[in-house]
């Protein structure tokens, strides 16, 4: 069966059917998208290293158990990237970083065992924002890759600090991805161009093997065409891990939520459509007329706590400590944007009882925001109140005027899960998108309502028209 | 920061090397050569403290004048935040969250048996 450009954009779900009718083979696939990557990836900006002899290699492997009856489930032959700041063995991870840019960290991450245990394909390491933006950049030029570009158009920018994977499916370089989140990094780049993404719960995917920026604040998720994938995705990677101790015991399996015959109760958050582009305001509202179908809408208020302050100290102080080395030896001067050589520095002398009274206070947003979810069983929200700017001005010049709610960084402090979806067109033909937040450990809740939403619309199926 | 030293200027003078001691505490030449009336030296602010420890903690020939304004710059918000916080009211008894887990009121210990793994 001959793969045609259109194919690039083929579900995870959909490969895996077509995997296991004979009509395609985990090598042909493999091959397939590693021309895509190899061919396109600079074009884009989202690859940092194809792992062609690896991946080849794996393929190879999932077609050989697949023969024998040995099917090890839906990411079975499938190939995926995973964003520079996943460990892999015998692979540079660069963490989107000159001074790293050669460096080998000779182990692989859990998440990679884990997916390849599911019988995934490794084929690249696609590109981040260096150090995963925690030194404060300003601009789309913060890796030593180049700017992110996004998948609808080059000359805006992806997002961070998941920019590569963002791309990567938009453009249809790989079929999922593995993004990371410490506030903002996973939503962001899923948002502007326009796929899904899922932010688990904290402590639900284990981050042995990542780059740590803020321990009690990093997440590991996946990225994808659909939520169904992203269920899937989710599936394999996560569980308890020994070496991770913040990892949840609880097990995770992806599962439909029932509802009861009921219609599910979607909070939003007042005022979530007054700083926006009208774009994001009308297809908002549209989505909420869609999913009126399954679901009864309220609005809301956010607790009035300081929800900024707080994320904002925590990821400050804890990466003061993990990069404190990396600023004493003078790497952070190489870094690429001139004010992530800089932005780090004040976080070596805020006073310690601001990170303790930012880890008091996140205790009571932590109940807040639980306390939401006894009536409701989400939170919604537009990912972002604009598309995505162009990839040569300043963050602030282009998103002047335009704000979002706190709904992502109350969330983020409290360790919450949320999955991004597309919901259409706005400014330059460039993808919207909105966000529903959900309980601790609700993942399948989420996933449920994302997928009932995506069974009655097709802004999932549209894609960049890439050759 | 105090208007009589300016961001920018104690900035110049951490790159050119000069204690802050220096800047804050040396008084003005007057036009004639005079030393004008002495005052009494003013403490230096919270941000020119922070970030001559940084700069000496940390020292680099990469600092320039704007790497510098824009450091200060980070230390004020750092300490705005700091304020804000400090201004939430918090009791004795509120802990800290140092072991941090997701947490939901029917699982009190977020999906993981106490002291696991």
């Amino acid at each position: 069966m001959r793969l045609t450009p259109d194919d690039a954009f083929t579900t995870v779900t959909e490969w895996g059917r077509r995997l296991r009718r004979g009509e395609t083979t985990s090598v042909a696939l493999t091959e397939f998208y590693l021309e895509r990557l190899e061919r396109l990836g600079t074009q884009f900006d989202c690859v940092v290293t194809v792992t062609r002899d690896l991946a080849l290699k794996q393929a190879a492997e999932a077609d050989r158990l697949l023969a024998q009856g040995q099917d090890r489930g839906p990411l079975h032959g499938i190939p995926y990237g995973a964003k520079d700041l996943l460990a892999t063995r015998g692979i540079p991870t660069t963490w989107g970083a000159a001074p790293f840019k050669d460096r080998i960290i000779d182990m692989d991450a859990t998440v990679i065992e884990r997916l390849r245990d599911a019988g995934a394909v490794l084929v690249a390491k696609l590109t981040m924002v260096e150090m995963a933006g925690g030194f404060g950049y300003r601009q789309a030029n913060a890796s030593f890759t180049g700017p992110g570009r996004n998948g609808w158009n080059r000359e805006r920018w992806s997002g961070g600090s998941s920019s590569g994977p963002g791309t990567a499916i938009a453009a249809g370089l790989v079929p999922f991805a593995i993004g990371s989140e410490t506030s903002g990094s996973i939503i962001t780049p899923a948002g502007y161009n326009g796929v899904a993404g899922l932010r688990p719960t904290y402590g639900r995917v284990s981050r042995h093997g990542a780059m740590a920026l803020s321990w009690t604040l990093d997440k590991l998720g996946p990225m994808a065409r659909t939520a169904e994938d992203c269920g899937h995705v989710l599936h394999a990677i996560a569980g308890v891990d020994r070496q991770d101790p913040t990892s949840i015991i609880e097990p995770y399996a992806f599962t439909s939520h029932d509802f009861a015959g009921k219609k599910a109760r979607i909070a939003i958050i007042k005022g979530a459509l007054q700083n926006v582009q009208p774009e994001v305001r009308a297809n908002f509202e549209a989505a909420q007329t869609v999913m009126n179908e399954f679901a009864d809408f309220e609005e809301i208020e956010l607790p009035p706590l300081p929800y900024s302050a707080v994320v904002g100290t925590i990821i400050n102080c804890e990466q003061a400590a993990a990069f404190e080395d990396f600023i004493r030896e003078g790497k952070v001067w190489e870094l690429t944007a001139p004010e992530d050589r800089w932005g780090g520095h004040s976080t070596l002398a805020i006073p310690a009882k601001d990170y303790i009274n930012a880890l008091r206070i996140r205790g009571k947003i932590q109940h807040a925001m639980d306390a939401l979810f006894e009536k409701f069983d989400a939170i919604a929200a537009p990912s972002l109140s604009t598309v995505a700017g162009p990839i040569d001005r300043d963050f602030r010049e282009w998103s002047k005027g335009f704000s979002s709610t706190s709904l992502g960084v109350a969330s983020n402090a409290a360790g919450l899960p949320a999955i991004a979806l597309c919901n259409g067109f706005g400014e330059d033909n460039l993808p919207t998108g909105f966000q529903l937040v959900g309980r601790a450990l609700e993942e399948n809740r989420l996933l449920s309502l994302a997928m009932m939403y995506q069974s009655r619309t097709d802004w999932h199926t549209r894609h960049p028209d890439v050759p | 920061m105090d208007e009589t030293v300016s961001r920018r200027e104690f900035a110049q003078a951490l790159v050119c090397g000069v204690s802050f001691s220096a800047v804050v505490a040396a008084p003005d030449i007057t036009v004639d050569g005079q030393e004008p009336e002495k005052e009494k030296p003013r403490l230096p602010t919270s941000t020119e403290l922070l970030l001559t420890h940084i700069v000496q903690q940390f020292p680099s020939e990469h600092y320039t004048e704007a790497a510098l304004e824009g450091i200060a710059g980070d230390i004020h918000l750092d300490l705005a935040r700091g304020r804000e916080l400090s201004k939430f009211a918090l009791q004795n008894s509120d802990e800290p969250a140092f072991v941090f887990a997701a947490y939901r009121s029917d699982r009190p210990h977020g999906g993981q048996p106490k002291g696991q793994p």
